[in-house]
């Protein structure tokens, strides 16, 4: 079993021993795209990880990731702006060790990647019983797809959340992705079934989004910054439920904090041990200034 | 080791960790940004563990001056009541 793919995330590649060097443009009309956002194009973070990911597997055929080890986004990249990937890739057990620069067109720094992927396939989630863990309290939020709406700027088809239940803003909250053959990343006959990683993570983090900004003062768009440690145990499949379990850790100048984990049924499928994400008015991002983000 | 050696060990592998380094290149003295190419988010990603290990507050306006090992460690220990 293979994995779908959001999007292409490369244009071109070469490949030498043990690097990869690939070349994307942003376009505002790629899958996906148009959700993100629909006033202004920003390439999403986690589509800077597919890029990684296509590269390496221009270099060594098909990979998952098992394991972001560290992602930092340093400045975003807009509608037509090229993302430059440059990747080292080392054999370590049975997996390969990655380690990717990314910069714009001018060479600038957009982001740094390490993660461990896995060649080969990957046994699927039996869907057990449904969790029963969390059961409601009283104060705590549910919020439906029109009301994540109102909260996040992401919209179709990146809208990657369905249902929020059990919000206690500023704290934690359990919000529901249920994944379809439906979605772009099924388009077409390319091959893969499992959903992938980048989409989980871009899922994830909504969720981690609309936590904070249920109970944050701040407004313009969420911007994912980084991620420590993210490993992604079981594939997820088109007809599974997604439950992402939230903690908002910390808010600091204005810089968010979140942990958690995702299960389908009983199945844990991925452990977040960090991510961070700030939010920015869309018009720091378009002007000079904005392009270095967080000086 | 000494609660000072300790306290400064564990905040120069805080440092080393999000400033992606081993935590032997982290001097005492070395400047975040000039020498280790940090920017404003690493600092608040550095601020955010140490709140978060320490269970201590530090305000916001103590970050300009975070910029080395050194003054991190000046700083977390008056908010922690360290008397090392």
């Amino acid at each position: 079993m293979s994995t779908a793919t959001p999007l292409r995330a490369i244009d071109s590649a070469e490949v030498s021993e043990g690097t990869v060097r690939a070349v994307k443009k942003v376009a505002a009309d790629d899958p996906y795209m148009p959700g993100h956002f629909p006033e202004l194009t920003v390439y999403p973070g986690v589509f800077t990880l597919e890029s990684v990911q296509q590269a390496v597997a221009e270099a060594v055929g098909p990979v998952r990731l098992a394991r972001l080890r560290s992602a930092r986004f340093l400045a975003p990249l807009l509608a037509g702006d090229s993302l430059v990937v440059e990747a080292a890739i080392e054999r370590a057990d049975d997996g390969l060790e990655v380690r990717a620069r990314c910069a714009d067109g001018t060479g600038r720094t957009t982001a740094k990647v390490s993660a461990r992927y896995e060649q080969g396939s990957r046994a699927a989630t039996d869907v057990g019983a449904r969790l029963d863990r969390h059961r409601p309290r009283s104060g705590e939020l549910r919020l439906d797809h029109d009301a994540i709406r109102a909260v996040l700027p992401h919209r179709h088809p990146m809208i990657l959340l369905d249902r929020i239940e059990h919000a206690a803003p500023g704290e934690r909250l359990e919000a529901v992705k249920a994944v379809s053959g439906c979605e772009p990343c099924y388009q077409g006959d390319q091959p893969g079934s499992e959903y992938p990683a980048s989409l989980l993570l871009e899922s994830f983090g909504q969720a981690a989004a609309v936590l904070w900004l249920l109970g944050a003062t701040e407004s313009g768009l969420p911007m994912f910054t980084a991620a420590r440690d993210v490993v992604f145990e079981r594939p997820v499949l088109p007809g599974d439920v997604v439950r992402h379990l939230v903690r908002l850790d910390q808010v600091v100048d204005g810089a968010a904090f979140a942990s958690g984990e995702s299960f389908v049924g009983a199945d844990r499928v991925a452990v977040v041990t960090s991510m961070m994400a700030v939010v920015r008015p869309a018009l720091t991002l378009t002007n000079g200034n904005g392009r270095n983000h967080h000086e | 080791m000494s609660d000072h050696t300790e306290h400064l060990e564990e905040l120069r592998e805080i440092v080393a960790e999000v400033l992606e380094l081993e935590p032997e290149e982290v001097a005492d003295a070395g400047d975040f940004v000039d020498e280790y190419d940090a920017d404003s988010l690493r600092a608040i990603e550095i601020l955010a563990r140490i709140e978060k290990k320490y269970k201590v507050d530090i305000p916001q306006s103590e970050l300009n001056d975070m910029r080395s090992l050194k003054a991190v460690y000046t700083v977390v220990a008056r908010y922690a009541g360290w008397r090392d």
